[in-house]
C-alpha cells in the first residue's frame, strides 16, 4: 500500500505538451478517480505513475520515496488496460499468473494464489481457455485477476469499464467498488464518464488538455466546482451557466430583469456567470414575484424524473422536475432560479468566484 | 498457371528418372523403365553429400544470425520511440537494393584480406549483409502490429525489456519470425554469385555452384543435374509446408487481441 505524490509533474510529446506541471495528492488506500474527456492526458499521467513513460519534469512519491529512477518492475503496481492486453497465446491460468511466474514464486504458492484469485472473480471455470474463448466481460476480470494476484502497492486502472456494455458496466462497477473495500489498496482509476467516477471514488482529479482543473471529494466537486468547465462536465446534464449582473455592492444579481439578492456579498461586480445545477430551479404554471415567465422548448419524460429545456438570457437551460410534472413543449412554464445553491463564475477566465464571508 | 509454374519442375524430375539414351527425346514423357541411376552417381562419383552439408550450414547460420540481429533491432525499432526512425528504416531498405554484383571485387579483397576465403564465413558475412535489412523490414512490421499494452502489460508484470521480448512479443510474431526465415534461408541456399567467388573448392562449394560446375570438357550430364536439382530443391519445398502450418496456426493465434 502506498500514498502517491505528484510535484510538477509535466510531460511532453516533442512540442506537444500532454501534462502540464501539476501537483496531486492520492491518499493511501484511497480511490482516485482521474476524469476528463478523450486526449486529455488521463492514460499519459496513469503511465507515468506506472513507470512506462518518463516525466519531462517534476517528481512522483510513493510513500515519501522519490521512484523516477525506478523502472515499472520496481515500483511494485499493477496495470489494467483498456483493452485488457490479456497474453493471447496464454490460458487464463497463465494470463492471472504470469507476474509470479516472473517473479519465480514458487509453482504450489503460484497455484494456490492462483485460484484464490478466480474464486474472488468467479472464473474457476475459465482457467484453461484462451483469451479469445473469453466474453468482454470475462476477459475484464481475468485482467483484474493478473492485477490482484501481485498484491500491489497500487492499482492503475485505465477505463476499465469503457469496452463493457451498458449493464455489465454498472454491474462491474459495483464489484470494483466491493473489491476496493476489501483489498483497501490505492486505486487510482481514469475514466472518460463522470458518472463512473463520481459513483466510484473517495476523490476524483479533473483533467482538461493536460492541466488539473479541480481535486476534491465528489460532493465537493458537484457542489463547488472550480470553474465553468467542471461544472459542466460533472452531472448529468451539466451545470447550467447564466450571464447575469451584480451590483456595485455585490449584494444583488439581476438575471433579465429579476434582481435576487444574494445571502452573502460577492467580491465582484458587473458582468458574471451564475452556475445551478438542473435541480436548482422552481418550476411551476403559476407566477411568482421571483419568476421568469418562459416555455419549455423540450420536454424529456425519463420516468424518475422530467429533464425541461428552456432558455435563459440567451442561454439553453436544462431544468430537472418531478416525473408526475405534466408539460409539453410548447407550454408555458414560471422557472424560478434558487439562487441560494448557486456557483458564481468570472465571466471571461470561467473561474469560480467564491461567496466572502 | 499452375502448370506454368510447376511445369519445369515435373520435366526436371522426368529428365532425373530417364537412362542416358533417350535423355533429351522429346516430348518429355516419363519413359517405361524408370532409373535412379542419376540419384545414386551423384553422390558416389562426385562429393554431393559435403555439398548439401556445406549449403546447409551456411543457409543456417545465415538464418540464425539474421533472425537474432533481426529480431532485437525490430523490437528497439517498434517499442521505443528512437527519434529519426524512418530515416533508419529507408536507409536500412536501400542498403538491400545494392546490385550484389557491384559489391562483388570489394567484398573479395575484403574477404582475401581477412583470410577467410573458401570458408563458411566468407559466404555468412555478405548473406547477411544482405538479408539483414529484408529481415528488420518483416520483423518490424510484425512487432509494431502487436499491440504496445502487451509490451506494457509485460513490463509491469514484472519482465525486463529483453524478457517481455522473449516472452510476449516474440512468441506472437512466430509467423513473422517464420516467413523471415524462410526467406533468409531460400536466398543463402540459392545464392550463386557469390558463392561462385568466395568458394574455391568443395570445401565450402554450395549447391548452385556445384551443380552450374557438373559439366565436364566433353558432355553436360542433363541427367545428373536433373537429379541434383531435385535433390535439393526437396528440403526446401518440405521446409515451406512445415512451416505454413505453423505460420496459418500462429496467424490466427497472433490475431486476437487482448
Ligand atoms: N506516445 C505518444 N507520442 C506522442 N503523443 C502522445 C503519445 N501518447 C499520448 N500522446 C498525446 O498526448 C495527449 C494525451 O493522450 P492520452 O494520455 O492518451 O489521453 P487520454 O488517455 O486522456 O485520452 C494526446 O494529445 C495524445 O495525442
Ligand atoms: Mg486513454
Amino acid at each position: 500500500m502506498a500514498g502517491i505524490q505528484l510535484k510538477g509533474l509535466s510531460k511532453r510529446f516533442g512540442k506537444n505538451v500532454a501534462i502540464h506541471p501539476l501537483d496531486l495528492k492520492i491518499d493511501d488506500g484511497s480511490f482516485m478517480a482521474i476524469v476528463g474527456p478523450s486526449g486529455c492526458g488521463k492514460s499519459t499521467l496513469l503511465n507515468l505513475i506506472a513507470g512506462l513513460e518518463t516525466p519531462s519534469g517534476g517528481d512522483i512519491i510513493f510513500d515519501g520515496q522519490s521512484v523516477l529512477n525506478l523502472n515499472p518492475r520496481k515500483r511494485d503496481v499493477a496495470f489494467v488496460f483498456q483493452t485488457y492486453a490479456l497474453y493471447p497465446h496464454k490460458t487464463v491460468y497463465e494470463n492471472i499468473g504470469f507476474p509470479l511466474s516472473i517473479a519465480r514464486v514458487e509453482k504450489n504458492e503460484i497455484d494456490k494464489r492462483i485460484l484464490e484469485v478466480a474464486e474472488l472473480l468467479g472464473l474457476q471455470n475459465l482457467l484453461s481457455r484462451m483469451p479469445r474463448e473469453l466474453s468482454g466481460g470475462q476477459r475484464q476480470r481475468v485482467a483484474l485477476g493478473r492485477a490482484i494476484i501481485r498484491q500491489p502497492k497500487v492499482f492503475l486502472l485505465d477505463e476499465p469499464l469503457s469496452n463493457l456494455d451498458a449493464k455489465l458496466r454498472v454491474q462491474t462497477r459495483a464489484e470494483l467498488k466491493k473489491l476496493h473495500e476489501r483489498l483497501k489498496t490505492t486505486f487510482v482509476y481514469v475514466t472518460h464518464d463522470q458518472t463512473e467516477a463520481m459513483s466510484l471514488a473517495d476523490k476524483i482529479a479533473i483533467l482538461k488538455d493536460g492541466k488539473l482543473h479541480q481535486s476534491a471529494p465528489p460532493r465537493e466537486i458537484y457542489n463547488n466546482p472550480a470553474d465553468t468547465f467542471v461544472g459542466g462536465f460533472i452531472g448529468s446534464p451539466g451545470m447550467n451557466f447564466i450571464k447575469a449582473a451584480i451590483d456595485a455592492e455585490g449584494r444583488e444579481v439581476a438575471i433579465e430583469n429579476m434582481l435576487y439578492p444574494l445571502s452573502q456579498p460577492l467580491e465582484k461586480s458587473g458582468d458574471i456567470i451564475v452556475g445551478l445545477r438542473p435541480e436548482h430551479f422552481s418550476i411551476g404554471e403559476h407566477a411568482n414575484e421571483k419568476a421568469l415567465a418562459k416555455e419549455a422548448v423540450v420536454v424529456e419524460p425519463l420516468g424518475s424524473e422530467t429533464l425541461i429545456q428552456t432558455e435563459i438570457s440567451g442561454a439553453q437551460v436544462v431544468i430537472r422536475a418531478p416525473a408526475d410534472y405534466n408539460c409539453e413543449a410548447g407550454d408555458p412554464i414560471q422557472v424560478t432560479p434558487l439562487i441560494e445553491n448557486a456557483n458564481f463564475f468570472h465571466p471571461e477566465t470561467g473561474v469560480n468566484i467564491e461567496l466572502m464571508d | 498457371m499452375v502448370f506454368y509454374l510447376i511445369g519445369p519442375v515435373i520435366w526436371q524430375l522426368i529428365t532425373s528418372l530417364k537412362p542416358n539414351a533417350i535423355l533429351t527425346s522429346l516430348p518429355p514423357v516419363l519413359p517405361e523403365k524408370v532409373v535412379f541411376t542419376h540419384y545414386v552417381s551423384v553422390f558416389t562419383e562426385r562429393p554431393f553429400a559435403r555439398i548439401i552439408l556445406n549449403s546447409f550450414i551456411v543457409a543456417t547460420s545465415t538464418t540464425v544470425y539474421c533472425l537474432a540481429i533481426g529480431v532485437l533491432s525490430a523490437f528497439a525499432i517498434s517499442i521505443f520511440d528512437i527519434k529519426g526512425k524512418a530515416l533508419f528504416l529507408g536507409l536500412v531498405l536501400s542498403i538491400s537494393m545494392f546490385p550484389p554484383i557491384a559489391t562483388v571485387s570489394p567484398l573479395y579483397l575484403l574477404i582475401r584480406a581477412l583470410g577467410i576465403r573458401d570458408t563458411y564465413l566468407a559466404l555468412i558475412f555478405p548473406y547477411a549483409t544482405f538479408a539483414l535489412p529484408l529481415s528488420i523490414w518483416v520483423l518490424s512490421s510484425f512487432i509494431s502490429e502487436i499491440p504496445k499494452e502487451l509490451y506494457k502489460a509485460a513490463r509491469v508484470d514484472g519482465c525486463t525489456p529483453l524478457q517481455a521480448l522473449w516472452k510476449v512479443l516474440f512468441p506472437l510474431a512466430a509467423p513473422g519470425v517464420f516467413t523471415c526465415a524462410i526467406l533468409v534461408f531460400i536466398f543463402a541456399w540459392n545464392e550463386f554469385l557469390y558463392a561462385l567467388t568466395f568458394t574455391t573448392t568443395v570445401q565450402s562449394r554450395t549447391i548452385p555452384v556445384a551443380i552450374a560446375l557438373f559439366p565436364g570438357l566433353h558432355e553436360v550430364p542433363w541427367g545428373e543435374m536433373a537429379a541434383a536439382s531435385i535433390i535439393v530443391t526437396a528440403p526446401l519445398v518440405i521446409l515451406v509446408f512445415v512451416f505454413q502450418k505453423r505460420i496459418i496456426s500462429g496467424l490466427t493465434a497472433g490475431s486476437v487481441k487482448g
